[in-house]
């Protein structure tokens, strides 16, 4: 078991970002390559948050799997109009950098996606924009009502952040096409394997149209929702399949 | 650059070990590898925030892996920790966990500073065939004969020398008699790593390593050694250390 803490300029970023990694052992077999779990970050949250919030390590150990926990800050994890380009970072330089420094698989079916609040929306958006980056995709306690405002924001507040991130016509007809979740499930040319934990309106609106989707599209038991290891454990059970 | 702190569960150390992993920029993998031992009493940040080394290991394309090891005095301690078996764990370890890192000999090279250039040296001694040059700063490379001055009542150390070292007798013929093992290699003529030893013109280290300079020198042995201005600290050291770096470096690309 191993646990290792980054920091460190990515270009595609154009600055520097934490990230924390667990990996089930310190000694891989010479060749071997881990299956991968990409972890998105929580709003405003590092990237050691999950390790504080869950026990990382005995899932990493229970899966075999690494687990790779990049940070987003206040982003959605898209390029921002406003900021750097996170979207870019997680859907590709992230990736490529873990397969050409760590033992870590780049084949698409032993890699997984899953995020919680602003996490679960990057997952959910890497899913429908890049359906073959990994195998399964899983998201839980995601705003899916990502255009309007929530109880947490005042109303300047809310303007801001999105002219920030999606820029001054955040409610133009281009964004809502590329990133309104529910006009990229309409649009979307394929979904993977794709698991919505929560139970809100809008997260129920997002399972019930996934549920009209073609085969490849499932919804998972519903685990106790604040455990997040109990989620985490039920998305890796059902995604590797163990 | 991209700089990483890694822990892990040491079977040597039945417990949480660390070390430091600095990777460059603008150089394509397999990466040269400069595994950078700290001192005594310090631990694995120290040379990176006090010196310019990740500098000169970036100009280079070399990483640098940094061990912390329990005291720092790289040897399995008659009472305490297995600082030696460690460090050779994290060089045999690492690379399997950062595929990025070369194992190939002419790529890979290890520095320590003052208590770590014994370690760099008795790595090095141990194990020629993995690196290709070895350099110490200030560094009581032969610690057999450390041990005899502060049993004589010549050195400043104390009770943490014996706890560690045990006795000069002790340590002569172990893994830890640098000056024996390159006698040895000598005879079996296995090829030496290139070696290194810098120190500063104003402090405790400089007769012990001016006496394995004459040492070497009488028994066939090539080291660079060069005597900066000051005193057991990194403003005398990072002066040096490219220079240092070059020596042990000459040769290996071809």
């Amino acid at each position: 078991m191993a646990v290792i803490n980054y920091r460190g300029v990515f270009p595609a970023l154009n600055n520097s970002t934490r990230i924390t990694i667990a990996l089930p052992d310190i000694n891989p077999e010479e060749g071997a390559k881990w299956p991968v779990l990409w972890l998105l970050g929580e709003e405003g949250m590092s990237s050691n948050y999950y390790v504080r919030k869950c026990d990382i390590e005995s899932l990493c150990r229970k899966y075999d799997i690494a687990i790779v926990m990049p940070e987003g800050l206040h982003s959605d994890y898209e390029n921002m109009v406003r900021g750097l380009r996170w979207y870019d970072f997680v859907s590709d330089a992230l990736p490529k950098f873990f397969y050409d420094n760590f033992p870590i698989s780049d084949k698409s079916e032993d890699n997984y996606v899953f995020g919680f609040g602003m996490g679960g929306l990057g997952a959910f958006r890497l899913a429908l924009r890049l359906p073959d980056m990994a195998d399964t995709f899983g998201c839980c306690g995601t705003d899916f009502d990502v255009f309007a405002n929530d109880e947490f924001h005042s109303a300047a507040e809310f303007v801001h952040k999105m002219e920030t991130i999606y820029g001054d016509d955040y409610l133009s007809e281009d964004v809502m096409e590329t990133s309104d979740p529910y006009s990229m499930i309409e649009k979307a040319e394929r979904i993977p394997r794709l698991i919505v934990y929560g139970d809100d309106s809008a997260t129920v609106r997002i399972q019930k149209m996934l549920a009209q989707q073609p085969e490849g599209t499932y919804l998972a038991d519903e685990p106790d929702l604040g455990d997040y290891s109990a989620v985490l454990d039920s998305f890796l059970t059902f995604a590797i399949r163990v | 650059m991209s700089y990483f702190t890694v822990e892990f569960y040491s079977d040597v150390l039945g417990g949480d070990g660390e070390f430091a992993v600095f990777l460059p920029k603008n150089t394509k993998p397999p990466y040269k590898v400069l595994w950078l031992l700290h001192g005594a009493f310090a631990e694995n940040h120290e040379a990176i925030l006090y010196s310019s080394v990740c500098l000169y290991a970036e100009k280079r394309g070399m990483a640098i892996v940094a061990p912390t090891s329990y005291l720092g005095v790289y040897t399995d301690m008659v009472y305490g920790e297995k600082g030696y078996s460690f460090v050779e764990e994290v060089v045999e370890k690492a690379p399997k966990l950062f595929t990025c890192l070369s194992k190939e000999r002419n790529d890979n090279f290890i520095m320590g500073i003052s208590m770590g250039g014994h370690g760099s040296f008795k790595l090095a001694m141990n194990h020629p065939d993995r690196f290709y040059g070895a350099c110490g700063f200030s560094s009581p490379v032969d610690m057999v004969y450390t041990m005899s001055i502060l049993e004589a009542g010549r050195h400043g150390g104390g009770h943490e020398l014996y706890d560690a070292f045990g006795s000069s007798a002790a340590y002569r013929d172990s893994v830890g008699d640098v000056v024996g093992l390159a006698k040895k290699h000598l005879i079996e003529q296995t090829p030496l790593p290139r070696l290194s030893l810098c120190w500063g013109d104003n402090e405790h280290a400089g007769p012990e390593d001016e006496r394995l300079k004459q040492i070497f020198d009488e028994i066939g042995v090539k080291m660079f050694t060069k005597i900066g201005h000051g005193g057991h600290y990194y403003d005398t050291w990072d002066p040096m250390m490219e220079e240092s770096l070059d020596y042990i470096m000459e040769g290996a690309d071809k």
